[in-house]
Protein backbone atom coordinates (compact mmCIF):
# COMPACT_ATOMS: atom_id res chain seq x y z
CA UNK A 1 0.00 0.00 0.00
CA UNK A 2 1.37 3.38 -0.94
CA UNK A 3 1.24 5.86 1.92
CA UNK A 4 0.29 9.53 1.69
CA UNK A 5 3.30 11.82 1.52
CA UNK A 6 4.11 14.23 4.32
CA UNK A 7 3.36 17.15 1.99
CA UNK A 8 -0.12 15.77 1.35
CA UNK A 9 -0.71 15.11 5.01
CA UNK A 10 0.46 18.65 5.78
CA UNK A 11 -2.17 19.97 3.42
CA UNK A 12 -4.84 17.88 5.13
CA UNK A 13 -4.21 19.79 8.36
CA UNK A 14 -5.99 22.75 6.73
CA UNK A 15 -8.02 21.26 3.90
CA UNK A 16 -10.52 18.38 3.66
CA UNK A 17 -9.22 15.16 2.06
CA UNK A 18 -10.32 13.92 -1.30
CA UNK A 19 -12.40 10.78 -1.39
CA UNK A 20 -9.34 8.67 -2.16
CA UNK A 21 -7.34 10.29 0.63
CA UNK A 22 -10.26 9.76 3.04
CA UNK A 23 -10.44 6.12 2.13
CA UNK A 24 -6.72 5.68 2.66
CA UNK A 25 -6.77 7.39 6.02
CA UNK A 26 -9.64 5.15 7.13
CA UNK A 27 -7.62 2.06 6.26
CA UNK A 28 -4.07 3.18 7.17
CA UNK A 29 -3.29 3.68 10.85
CA UNK A 30 0.19 4.91 10.09
CA UNK A 31 -0.98 7.79 7.87
CA UNK A 32 -3.84 8.62 10.24
CA UNK A 33 -1.35 8.76 13.11
CA UNK A 34 1.02 10.91 11.10
CA UNK A 35 -1.79 13.33 10.26
CA UNK A 36 -2.71 13.54 13.90
CA UNK A 37 0.91 14.29 14.78
CA UNK A 38 0.97 17.09 12.20
CA UNK A 39 -2.22 18.54 13.65
CA UNK A 40 -0.66 18.48 17.12
CA UNK A 41 2.49 20.09 15.74
CA UNK A 42 0.46 22.90 14.18
CA UNK A 43 -1.51 23.45 17.37
CA UNK A 44 1.68 23.50 19.41
CA UNK A 45 3.24 26.08 17.10
CA UNK A 46 0.23 28.36 17.44
CA UNK A 47 0.56 28.14 21.22
CA UNK A 48 4.23 29.10 21.41
CA UNK A 49 4.66 31.79 24.05
CA UNK A 50 6.08 35.27 23.61
CA UNK A 51 9.74 35.74 24.39
CA UNK A 52 11.05 38.43 26.69
CA UNK A 53 14.11 40.18 25.27
CA UNK A 54 17.34 39.98 27.19
CA UNK A 55 18.02 42.50 29.90
CA UNK A 56 19.62 45.71 28.71
CA UNK A 57 17.89 45.80 25.38
CA UNK A 58 15.89 48.89 26.29
CA UNK A 59 19.04 50.84 27.17
CA UNK A 60 20.58 50.01 23.80
CA UNK A 61 17.38 50.92 22.01
CA UNK A 62 17.01 54.14 23.98
CA UNK A 63 20.53 55.19 23.01
CA UNK A 64 19.72 54.66 19.34
CA UNK A 65 16.40 56.47 19.62
CA UNK A 66 18.09 59.46 21.24
CA UNK A 67 20.91 59.41 18.68
CA UNK A 68 18.35 59.52 15.88
CA UNK A 69 16.39 62.30 17.53
CA UNK A 70 13.33 60.11 17.97
CA UNK A 71 13.12 60.57 21.72
CA UNK A 72 13.89 63.46 24.01
CA UNK A 73 16.63 62.98 26.58
CA UNK A 74 14.35 61.81 29.36
CA UNK A 75 16.77 61.96 32.25
CA UNK A 76 16.48 65.73 32.67
CA UNK A 77 12.72 65.96 32.28
CA UNK A 78 10.45 66.67 35.24
CA UNK A 79 8.86 63.70 36.95
CA UNK A 80 5.12 63.79 36.64
CA UNK A 81 3.87 60.43 37.82
CA UNK A 82 4.71 57.21 39.61
CA UNK A 83 5.02 53.74 38.17
CA UNK A 84 8.02 52.11 36.57
CA UNK A 85 8.71 55.02 34.25
CA UNK A 86 8.41 57.50 37.08
CA UNK A 87 10.78 55.49 39.25
CA UNK A 88 13.21 55.22 36.39
CA UNK A 89 13.13 58.95 35.78
CA UNK A 90 13.36 59.73 39.47
CA UNK A 91 16.39 57.46 39.73
CA UNK A 92 18.21 59.43 37.05
CA UNK A 93 17.17 62.73 38.56
CA UNK A 94 18.42 61.73 41.99
CA UNK A 95 21.61 60.42 40.53
CA UNK A 96 22.32 63.79 39.01
CA UNK A 97 21.48 65.48 42.27
CA UNK A 98 23.77 63.09 44.10
CA UNK A 99 26.55 63.70 41.61
CA UNK A 100 26.25 67.42 42.19
CA UNK A 101 26.69 66.72 45.90
CA UNK A 102 29.80 64.70 45.16
CA UNK A 103 31.22 67.33 42.84
CA UNK A 104 30.49 70.03 45.38
CA UNK A 105 32.24 68.01 48.06
CA UNK A 106 35.25 67.51 45.88
CA UNK A 107 35.42 71.19 45.05
CA UNK A 108 35.09 72.12 48.71
CA UNK A 109 37.84 69.72 49.68
CA UNK A 110 40.04 71.16 46.97
CA UNK A 111 39.35 74.70 48.11
CA UNK A 112 39.94 73.80 51.75
CA UNK A 113 43.22 72.19 50.84
CA UNK A 114 44.15 75.28 48.88
CA UNK A 115 43.32 77.59 51.77
CA UNK A 116 45.18 75.48 54.30
CA UNK A 117 48.56 76.74 53.24
CA UNK A 118 48.80 75.39 49.75
CA UNK A 119 47.93 78.66 48.04
CA UNK A 120 45.10 81.06 47.39
CA UNK A 121 42.38 79.38 45.41
CA UNK A 122 39.44 81.47 46.56
CA UNK A 123 36.13 80.09 47.64
CA UNK A 124 35.51 77.49 44.97
CA UNK A 125 32.54 76.03 46.80
CA UNK A 126 30.65 79.29 46.46
CA UNK A 127 30.67 78.84 42.70
CA UNK A 128 29.42 75.27 42.88
CA UNK A 129 25.68 74.71 42.47
CA UNK A 130 24.04 73.04 45.42
CA UNK A 131 21.69 70.10 45.50
CA UNK A 132 18.96 72.49 46.62
CA UNK A 133 19.56 74.62 43.54
CA UNK A 134 19.23 71.63 41.28
CA UNK A 135 16.15 70.33 43.05
CA UNK A 136 14.48 73.73 42.67
CA UNK A 137 15.17 73.83 38.96
CA UNK A 138 12.31 72.94 36.67
CA UNK A 139 14.01 73.68 33.39
CA UNK A 140 15.85 70.61 32.02
CA UNK A 141 18.45 72.72 30.24
CA UNK A 142 19.21 74.69 33.35
CA UNK A 143 19.49 71.49 35.41
CA UNK A 144 21.93 70.04 32.93
CA UNK A 145 23.96 73.26 32.98
CA UNK A 146 24.12 73.10 36.79
CA UNK A 147 25.40 69.55 36.68
CA UNK A 148 28.03 70.50 34.13
CA UNK A 149 29.02 73.55 36.15
CA UNK A 150 29.46 71.41 39.26
CA UNK A 151 31.53 68.94 37.33
CA UNK A 152 33.76 71.70 35.96
CA UNK A 153 34.24 73.18 39.43
CA UNK A 154 35.17 69.78 40.84
CA UNK A 155 37.66 69.04 38.11
CA UNK A 156 39.08 72.57 38.31
CA UNK A 157 39.58 72.34 42.05
CA UNK A 158 41.14 68.92 41.77
CA UNK A 159 43.56 70.09 39.07
CA UNK A 160 44.48 73.16 41.10
CA UNK A 161 45.05 71.05 44.18
CA UNK A 162 47.36 68.73 42.32
CA UNK A 163 49.26 71.67 40.82
CA UNK A 164 49.81 73.14 44.27
CA UNK A 165 50.86 69.81 45.67
CA UNK A 166 53.32 69.41 42.81
CA UNK A 167 54.72 72.94 43.36
CA UNK A 168 55.37 72.10 46.99
CA UNK A 169 57.26 68.99 46.26
CA UNK A 170 53.99 67.20 46.54
CA UNK A 171 54.64 63.82 47.93
CA UNK A 172 54.83 64.94 51.49
CA UNK A 173 51.52 66.78 51.40
CA UNK A 174 49.76 64.46 49.01
CA UNK A 175 50.82 61.58 51.14
CA UNK A 176 49.59 63.19 54.35
CA UNK A 177 47.20 60.49 55.52
CA UNK A 178 45.32 62.78 57.89
CA UNK A 179 44.40 65.21 55.10
CA UNK A 180 43.54 62.34 52.81
CA UNK A 181 41.46 60.61 55.45
CA UNK A 182 39.47 63.79 56.10
CA UNK A 183 38.85 64.32 52.40
CA UNK A 184 37.77 60.72 51.99
CA UNK A 185 35.47 61.03 54.98
CA UNK A 186 33.63 63.86 53.25
CA UNK A 187 33.46 61.84 50.07
CA UNK A 188 32.10 58.82 51.96
CA UNK A 189 29.46 60.94 53.66
CA UNK A 190 28.39 62.45 50.36
CA UNK A 191 28.40 58.98 48.81
CA UNK A 192 26.24 57.59 51.60
CA UNK A 193 23.78 60.43 51.15
CA UNK A 194 23.72 59.80 47.43
CA UNK A 195 23.21 56.05 47.82
CA UNK A 196 20.40 56.63 50.31
CA UNK A 197 18.63 58.62 47.59
CA UNK A 198 19.33 56.16 44.81
CA UNK A 199 20.04 52.84 46.55
CA UNK A 200 19.98 50.73 43.39
CA UNK A 201 22.32 52.90 41.36
CA UNK A 202 25.40 50.77 40.53
CA UNK A 203 27.58 53.79 39.74
CA UNK A 204 26.96 55.49 43.08
CA UNK A 205 27.33 52.23 44.98
CA UNK A 206 30.60 51.57 43.23
CA UNK A 207 31.83 55.06 44.03
CA UNK A 208 30.90 54.70 47.69
CA UNK A 209 32.52 51.27 47.92
CA UNK A 210 35.72 52.64 46.39
CA UNK A 211 35.78 55.59 48.76
CA UNK A 212 35.21 53.33 51.77
CA UNK A 213 37.91 50.92 50.64
CA UNK A 214 40.35 53.76 50.10
CA UNK A 215 39.50 55.27 53.46
CA UNK A 216 40.07 51.94 55.20
CA UNK A 217 43.41 51.61 53.42
CA UNK A 218 44.43 55.06 54.65
CA UNK A 219 43.26 54.15 58.14
CA UNK A 220 45.35 50.97 58.11
CA UNK A 221 48.32 53.02 56.91
CA UNK A 222 47.80 55.53 59.73
CA UNK A 223 47.42 52.74 62.30
CA UNK A 224 50.58 51.09 61.09
CA UNK A 225 52.51 54.38 61.25
CA UNK A 226 51.17 55.08 64.73
CA UNK A 227 52.28 51.66 65.96
CA UNK A 228 55.76 52.28 64.59
CA UNK A 229 55.85 55.63 66.36
CA UNK A 230 54.92 53.92 69.60
CA UNK A 231 51.60 55.72 70.03
CA UNK A 232 50.18 52.74 71.87
CA UNK B 1 -2.50 56.01 31.40
CA UNK B 2 -4.44 54.68 28.42
CA UNK B 3 -2.76 53.23 25.38
CA UNK B 4 -4.06 56.10 23.25
CA UNK B 5 -2.43 58.60 25.63
CA UNK B 6 0.81 56.66 25.58
CA UNK B 7 0.81 56.64 21.78
CA UNK B 8 0.05 60.35 21.62
CA UNK B 9 2.90 61.15 23.99
CA UNK B 10 5.23 58.72 22.24
CA UNK B 11 4.53 60.54 18.97
CA UNK B 12 5.95 63.66 20.62
CA UNK B 13 9.16 61.83 21.51
CA UNK B 14 8.23 61.29 25.15
CA UNK B 15 10.78 58.75 26.43
CA UNK B 16 8.74 57.29 29.30
CA UNK B 17 5.73 56.80 27.00
CA UNK B 18 7.88 55.02 24.43
CA UNK B 19 9.35 52.87 27.15
CA UNK B 20 5.90 52.02 28.49
CA UNK B 21 4.88 50.84 25.02
CA UNK B 22 8.13 48.93 24.78
CA UNK B 23 7.56 47.20 28.10
CA UNK B 24 4.07 46.24 27.03
CA UNK B 25 4.89 44.86 23.59
CA UNK B 26 8.58 43.93 23.65
CA UNK B 27 7.91 40.21 24.31
CA UNK B 28 5.48 40.02 21.40
CA UNK B 29 7.83 41.84 19.04
CA UNK B 30 10.87 39.93 20.18
CA UNK B 31 9.12 36.58 19.82
CA UNK B 32 8.26 37.08 16.17
CA UNK B 33 11.61 38.61 15.15
CA UNK B 34 13.48 35.93 17.09
CA UNK B 35 11.69 33.18 15.22
CA UNK B 36 12.23 34.86 11.88
CA UNK B 37 15.88 35.53 12.68
CA UNK B 38 16.53 32.04 13.98
CA UNK B 39 19.36 33.46 16.06
CA UNK B 40 19.50 35.43 19.33
CA UNK B 41 22.11 37.95 18.26
CA UNK B 42 20.40 38.80 15.01
CA UNK B 43 17.06 38.87 16.78
CA UNK B 44 18.26 41.66 19.04
CA UNK B 45 19.29 43.70 16.01
CA UNK B 46 16.03 42.96 14.24
CA UNK B 47 14.00 43.90 17.30
CA UNK B 48 15.82 47.21 17.68
CA UNK B 49 15.34 47.96 14.03
CA UNK B 50 11.65 47.13 14.36
CA UNK B 51 11.21 49.45 17.31
CA UNK B 52 13.07 52.29 15.64
CA UNK B 53 10.87 51.91 12.58
CA UNK B 54 7.78 51.81 14.73
CA UNK B 55 8.71 54.93 16.71
CA UNK B 56 9.52 56.73 13.49
CA UNK B 57 6.21 55.66 11.97
CA UNK B 58 4.12 56.44 15.06
CA UNK B 59 2.70 59.67 13.60
CA UNK B 60 1.23 57.60 10.76
CA UNK B 61 -0.68 55.33 13.14
CA UNK B 62 -4.31 56.36 12.83
CA UNK B 63 -5.94 53.74 14.96
CA UNK B 64 -7.57 51.93 12.04
CA UNK B 65 -6.22 48.68 13.42
CA UNK B 66 -5.17 47.73 16.91
CA UNK B 67 -1.80 49.15 17.88
CA UNK B 68 -0.51 45.63 18.59
CA UNK B 69 -1.47 44.52 15.07
CA UNK B 70 0.14 47.59 13.51
CA UNK B 71 3.31 47.10 15.55
CA UNK B 72 3.42 43.39 14.80
CA UNK B 73 3.26 44.04 11.08
CA UNK B 74 6.13 46.53 11.31
CA UNK B 75 8.16 44.01 13.30
CA UNK B 76 7.53 41.26 10.75
CA UNK B 77 8.46 43.52 7.85
CA UNK B 78 11.58 44.78 9.58
CA UNK B 79 12.70 41.26 10.44
CA UNK B 80 12.00 39.88 6.99
CA UNK B 81 13.86 42.73 5.33
CA UNK B 82 16.80 42.31 7.68
CA UNK B 83 16.78 38.57 7.16
CA UNK B 84 17.06 39.02 3.42
CA UNK B 85 20.24 40.98 3.98
CA UNK B 86 21.70 38.52 6.44
CA UNK B 87 24.17 36.16 4.90
CA UNK B 88 24.89 34.19 8.01
CA UNK B 89 21.62 32.33 7.58
CA UNK B 90 23.37 29.63 5.59
CA UNK B 91 25.21 28.36 8.63
CA UNK B 92 21.93 27.33 10.21
CA UNK B 93 21.03 25.23 7.24
CA UNK B 94 24.36 23.45 7.49
CA UNK B 95 23.84 22.42 11.10
CA UNK B 96 22.93 18.76 11.29
CA UNK B 97 20.25 17.48 13.59
CA UNK B 98 22.86 15.73 15.72
CA UNK B 99 24.46 19.08 16.51
CA UNK B 100 21.35 20.57 18.00
CA UNK B 101 22.24 21.86 21.45
CA UNK B 102 19.50 20.83 23.80
CA UNK B 103 19.41 21.37 27.54
CA UNK B 104 17.50 18.84 29.60
CA UNK B 105 13.99 20.02 30.35
CA UNK B 106 10.54 18.63 30.92
CA UNK B 107 6.93 18.98 29.80
CA UNK B 108 5.76 22.05 27.93
CA UNK B 109 9.08 23.82 28.23
CA UNK B 110 10.78 20.86 26.63
CA UNK B 111 8.25 20.79 23.84
CA UNK B 112 8.68 24.53 23.24
CA UNK B 113 12.44 24.16 23.13
CA UNK B 114 12.19 21.38 20.58
CA UNK B 115 9.80 23.35 18.44
CA UNK B 116 11.96 26.49 18.59
CA UNK B 117 15.05 24.44 17.86
CA UNK B 118 13.45 22.78 14.87
CA UNK B 119 12.13 26.13 13.62
CA UNK B 120 15.64 27.53 13.71
CA UNK B 121 16.79 24.72 11.47
CA UNK B 122 14.24 25.08 8.76
CA UNK B 123 15.39 26.65 5.50
CA UNK B 124 14.65 30.35 5.63
CA UNK B 125 11.78 30.50 3.14
CA UNK B 126 9.97 27.59 4.78
CA UNK B 127 10.55 28.98 8.23
CA UNK B 128 9.13 32.37 7.36
CA UNK B 129 5.94 30.94 5.93
CA UNK B 130 5.50 28.46 8.77
CA UNK B 131 6.02 31.16 11.40
CA UNK B 132 3.70 33.62 9.74
CA UNK B 133 0.95 31.04 9.18
CA UNK B 134 1.10 28.51 11.98
CA UNK B 135 2.62 30.67 14.73
CA UNK B 136 1.37 34.16 13.91
CA UNK B 137 -1.90 33.25 12.24
CA UNK B 138 -1.43 35.14 8.96
CA UNK B 139 -3.57 34.09 5.99
CA UNK B 140 -1.90 33.05 2.75
CA UNK B 141 -3.01 36.32 1.15
CA UNK B 142 -1.36 38.28 3.97
CA UNK B 143 1.79 36.18 3.71
CA UNK B 144 1.85 36.72 -0.03
CA UNK B 145 1.63 40.46 0.54
CA UNK B 146 4.39 40.50 3.14
CA UNK B 147 6.76 38.16 1.34
CA UNK B 148 5.96 39.29 -2.19
CA UNK B 149 4.80 35.88 -3.38
CA UNK B 150 1.46 34.48 -4.50
CA UNK B 151 -0.94 32.90 -2.04
CA UNK B 152 -0.45 29.60 -3.87
CA UNK B 153 3.30 29.75 -3.35
CA UNK B 154 2.76 30.50 0.31
CA UNK B 155 0.47 27.50 0.64
CA UNK B 156 2.90 25.19 -1.16
CA UNK B 157 5.77 26.39 1.03
CA UNK B 158 3.69 25.89 4.14
CA UNK B 159 2.95 22.26 3.39
CA UNK B 160 6.61 21.59 2.67
CA UNK B 161 7.62 23.43 5.84
CA UNK B 162 5.24 21.41 8.01
CA UNK B 163 6.55 18.20 6.51
CA UNK B 164 10.15 19.27 7.03
CA UNK B 165 9.38 20.32 10.58
CA UNK B 166 7.78 16.97 11.26
CA UNK B 167 10.80 15.19 9.83
CA UNK B 168 13.15 17.29 11.95
CA UNK B 169 11.21 16.57 15.12
CA UNK B 170 10.97 12.88 14.33
CA UNK B 171 14.67 12.71 13.55
CA UNK B 172 15.47 14.35 16.86
CA UNK B 173 13.20 11.86 18.60
CA UNK B 174 15.16 9.03 16.97
CA UNK B 175 18.42 10.47 18.36
CA UNK B 176 17.50 11.26 21.96
CA UNK B 177 21.04 10.83 23.22
CA UNK B 178 22.49 13.41 20.87
CA UNK B 179 19.81 15.82 21.93
CA UNK B 180 20.31 15.19 25.62
CA UNK B 181 16.81 13.74 25.72
CA UNK B 182 15.76 11.12 28.22
CA UNK B 183 12.09 10.76 27.47
CA UNK B 184 9.94 10.57 24.38
CA UNK B 185 6.91 12.39 25.74
CA UNK B 186 7.73 15.65 24.02
CA UNK B 187 8.14 13.93 20.72
CA UNK B 188 4.70 12.49 20.60
CA UNK B 189 3.61 15.23 18.21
Amino acid sequence: MEHLSLDVLSRLVDEPPTVAERDHLDRCARCASELEALEHQTAALSALPDVRPVRGDWEALEARLIAQGLVQAAEVRPITSGGASGRWLRMRWLRHAALVALFATGATVGAAAARSGLGAQGDVSAAVPSVAQLAATTDPGEALALVQEAERAYIGALVHYRQLVGARGGDEVAGDPAVRYAALEQLVQAGQAAVSRAPADPFLNGLLASALAEQQAVYRHMSGAAAQDGWF
Amino acid sequence: MSEADLIRRACEGDGPAIRALYERYAPRVYAVVRRIAGDDEMARDYAQEAWIRAVRALPTFRGESRFSTWLHRIAVNAALQAARKAESRQRHERISVEEVPVAPAHGDVLLQQRLEGALDRLPEGMRQVLILHDVEGYTHDEIGEVLGVTAGTSKSQLFKARAKMRALLRSLADHPRSAGETGARAWSI
